[in-house]
């Protein structure tokens, strides 16, 4: 009687399913064409979506990505981002990352996930990265002219059970069909097509926004198996990012501005820090005009040379090594055996990180593919060997940590070591110690470290037992990790042979019933949220209208007549009055108005600044060679 | 399960090519009646289709692992519904946790004493010279407990000791499962048996007292 399973034999119309890699800094989906050749989509503002939510003072969404992203300094409590480093995790294990975000963050009884507060509004990170996930969606679907309802998302490797299954939670919240969980580095090597009849063993590299990812991979003949992946979940571009906002903040503060405290100066300081960064990847030194404001209304100058950076950042990039070498060591590789180094994030743009890597693996990386792209196409790729059954192509996985159960005593017996191929499973047998016990308690967790304090809590159960004599009970629990890197625990009376009900307590996170009502919500809102993001994005705009009208005013504005003035200042009024009403066509219509009213301001505005363009351009040659930039320099350009 | 082992084991050189329990390939994919509750997994062995031997072709056994997970990976039945993803992840979960211990020697011969109905680390007997060895090692770890900084030294010409004897008991295992696989009588298999839980039962001592040792280097180089 063996249960017979076939391809299907109609092959029914082609699911539409994309790739997915959910950042910490910036998102992207990608799709595999008729042709085969995966690609990003993107709508008119690129590919790159940045991971940002913006809320208004109520907790309403405002706008996602770049619309979102600009509101970063000027709204910081209402303005999220880094949520990837809040996904799975308890209150205790993101106090460091708390230090980076300016946004509370609380929990609430009965769970231990972490819900950030925006107005009178929590959300759990699931639902903040469902955000993302639905605009990423909706590109999709405009480039696609297609429904999408499939998606297979990417994590870093190193991500533990819960963080995994937030992911896959925030996918079901954005209405998509996750259909598989990969490792970003894995989806990157599928992505260079190194799979494809070539054969060997290959190191990627992920330093991404807020991860650094390492994994050793075995390629033949379209299999690619994962040998061994190790990493460290608090270490990226973020931590660089923080680490050059505190040299910037040192150095004014040598110059007696203070900026701590000011959490909007912060932000503005971290662009400089991004800006200074990302420049010096091409450049020796760089230079950035620092808006200090309130501080000080004269813009700083400021110089980085590229030895500073690396100065700074030394430590963190020195800090990704060892994982390397595990990875090696539990590979059982030698740095000789490698036939290709890639390099995945953002973060291997820093010559520094390439001049690492290449002396720590003696061969130059491969980094023909945008590294800001590749886990995107390569998460496309294997949506497109899900959904079309392709079977020259296999992606075998690894489970990243260690899983056990707690013995007496606080240690940890080992069920299933890390670097194991996954799914795999490991079946455990319990019994009563005294009569007429009833349950037995079983602690599940993952690390591998030996104490379980210093392990990952996964999740909490009884055994229930009819009452008898000790020892005469036996149940054997089934611990599953599937291809995703999730676990599911199921128990089975060994005498009787009946499954035994199980109520799985996850120690993070969401329970499902959880999950339900946010769906439930998130479908009665189905409808009013395309309504809402029509006028959100027009909001965003006319904001960002009336702020550079009111400055314009202010300035070249002040050579206007009255009649002029006041003609701006009433569809200004009238924009305000049509925000309020939280429609899109009343908007849209008064932002024409103001726009078609603000015609010769704007013509004022574009003199001044070439005038002004010119004139600070005199002014720094003049000053060329004065000690104290900060002190004396000063222009108005205003963009 | 333990006795039909025995008697495979028993049965001389010559295996005939095994099934793998797990798969065949029928046009399509068959995946096979997963056991009824109370019923029994096929061993190891059988799940991969491999003459149940201590002295496993690792290589040749490897490319049939490959070719198994590769028709019943559970991404190739995504289009066949959840039913039949988490048939296959069972049976894939099934063939890498036969992998992963038969892939290794120390952990293949554990196994096959486990079938056999032995617990060799309970079983292990230690000679007299390695009682008194025993006893000098316990007393130098003590000693290194409270200052392992300052018995640095000690502790890595420890580590190296271990390691040594290590490489001969893997030696003494390859040879010892060589005996199991070749022995017909009784008594020969009983003395392949025992030799068997002589090697692993020390490796498994020597084992306990690499981590500790280790443990106390990891303590030294914080206090560093």
């Amino acid at each position: 009687m063996a249960i017979l399973i076939g391809c299907s034999p109609q092959q029914a119309q082609a699911e539409l399913a994309v790739g997915i890699d959910l950042g910490t800094t910036n998102s992207l989906v990608a799709w595999v064409g008729p042709d085969g050749q995966p690609r990003v989509l993107s709508d008119a503002e690129g590919p790159m979506v940045p991971s940002v939510i913006a809320f208004d003072a109520q907790g309403e969404l405002l706008a996602t990505g770049a619309a979102a992203d600009a509101r970063v300094h000027l709204d910081p409590s209402h303005t999220i981002y880094s949520v990837k480093r809040l996904m799975g995790r308890d209150a205790a294990e993101v106090v460091d990352e708390l230090r980076l975000l300016p946004y509370q963050v609380h929990t609430e009884a009965g769970s231990a996930a972490v819900r950030v507060q925006v107005g009178q509004k929590r959300y759990s990170a699931p639902e903040l990265s469902a955000f993302v996930l639905r605009r990423l969606k909706s590109i999709a679907e405009q480039a696609l002219g297609r429904p999408v309802s499939k998606a297979v998302i990417t994590v870093p490797a190193y991500f533990n059970d819960a963080q995994r299954q937030a992911t896959k939670d925030a996918g079901r919240l954005a209405g998509l069909q996750v259909l598989r969980i990969v490792n970003e580095p894995t989806a990157a090597a599928l992505a260079y097509g190194l799979d494809k009849g070539a054969s060997g063993k290959v190191a990627v590299y992920d330093f991404g926004g807020g991860t650094f990812d390492i994994s050793i991979l075995h390629l033949h003949e379209g299999l690619t198996e994962v040998l061994a992946t190790g990493g460290d979940t608090h270490l990226g571009g973020d931590d660089i990012d923080l680490a050059l906002v505190e040299q910037l903040a040192a150095g004014l503060a040598r110059q007696g501005l203070d900026v701590r405290g000011q959490p909007e100066l912060l932000q503005r300081l971290r662009k400089d820090a991004i800006a200074l960064k990302i420049a010096l990847s091409e450049a020796e030194t760089a230079e950035r005009t620092l808006d200090l404001a309130p501080l000080t209304s004269r813009p700083v100058q400021w110089q980085m040379a590229r030895a500073e950076l690396e100065a700074v950042i030394a430590p963190l990039v020195e800090r990704t090594l060892a994982p390397c070498r595990q990875a090696l060591r539990d590979a059982g590789v030698q740095p000789a055996d490698l036939s290709e180094v890639v390099l995945v994030g953002g973060s291997t743009r820093i010559p520094l990180v390439r001049q690492r890597v290449q002396e720590l693996f003696g061969r130059p990386p491969h980094c023909e593919l945008d590294p800001d792209q590749v886990v995107a196409l390569g998460a496309a790729v294997q949506a497109d060997i899900m959904t079309h059954s392709r079977r020259d192509m296999l992606l075998l996985d690894v489970t990243p940590l260690s899983l056990g159960i707690e013995t007496v005593g606080g240690g940890i017996a080992k069920l299933i070591q890390r670097n194991s191929s996954i799914p795999a499973s490991a079946t455990e047998e319990f019994t009563t110690s005294v009569d007429n016990q009833t349950g037995v308690v079983v602690h599940v967790l993952q690390g591998d470290r030996e104490l379980v304090r210093d392990c990952r809590s996964l999740a909490r159960f009884v055994i229930p037992i009819q009452p008898m004599a000790a020892g005469l009970a036996r149940v054997a629990v089934s611990f599953l990790i599937d291809a995703n890197g999730i676990l599911h625990v199921t128990a089975r009376d060994v005498r009787t042979g009946r499954e035994v009900t199980l109520e799985v307590k996850p120690s993070y996170g969401l329970s499902d019933s959880e999950v339900e009502q946010m769906l439930e919500a998130a479908f009665d809102n189905a409808e009013s949220d395309i309504a809402e993001r029509a006028f959100v994005d027009l909001s965003v705009e006319a904001e960002q209208l009336l702020r550079a009208t009111d400055r314009q005013l202010r300035g070249p504005g002040q050579r206007l007549d009255a009649e002029e003035r006041q003609d701006i200042e009433a569809t200004m009024a009238s924009v305000r009055a049509a925000i309020s009403t939280r429609q899109a066509d009343p908007l849209r219509q008064a932002l024409e108005e103001l726009s078609s009213a603000t015609n010769h301001l704007a013509e004022l505005a574009f003199g001044d600044a070439v005038n002004t363009a010119a004139h600070s351009q005199q002014v720094q040659a003049a000053l060329a060679g004065d000690d104290d930039p900060a002190a004396s320099k000063s222009h108005h350009a205003n963009a | 399960m333990a006795i039909q082992m025995q008697s495979m084991l028993a049965s001389g050189a010559e295996h005939p090519a095994v099934r793998p329990w797990v798969a065949g390939e029928l046009g399509g994919v068959v995946l096979n009646r997963w056991p009824e509750p109370g019923e029994a997994l096929p061993d190891y062995f059988a799940v991969l289709g491999v003459p149940a031997k201590l002295g496993l072709d690792e290589a040749a056994v490897e490319l049939q692992v490959r070719s198994l997970i590769r028709s019943l990976h559970p991404d190739r039945f995504h289009r066949d519904g959840p039913e039949a993803v988490a048939m296959a992840q069972r049976h894939t979960a099934l063939v890498n946790d036969a992998w992963r211990v038969l892939r290794d020697l120390e952990k293949r011969c554990l196994y096959a004493l486990e079938l056999a109905g032995d617990r060799p680390d309970e079983a292990y007997k230690p000679t007299p010279i390695e009682l008194a060895q025993t006893f000098e090692r316990n007393e130098l770890l003590e000693e290194c407990e409270d200052a392992p900084r300052q018995h640095r030294k000690e502790l890595l010409s420890l580590l190296g000791e271990l390691e040594g004897e290590r490489v001969d008991l893997v030696e003494d295992l390859r040879d010892a499962s060589t005996a199991w696989d070749a022995a017909e009588e009784p008594a020969a298999r009983h003395q392949a048996r025992t030799a068997l839980r002589q090697a692993l039962g020390r490796m498994a001592y020597l084992d306990r007292l690499r981590n500790r040792a280790k443990a106390m280097l990891d303590r030294a180089a914080q206090q560093a």
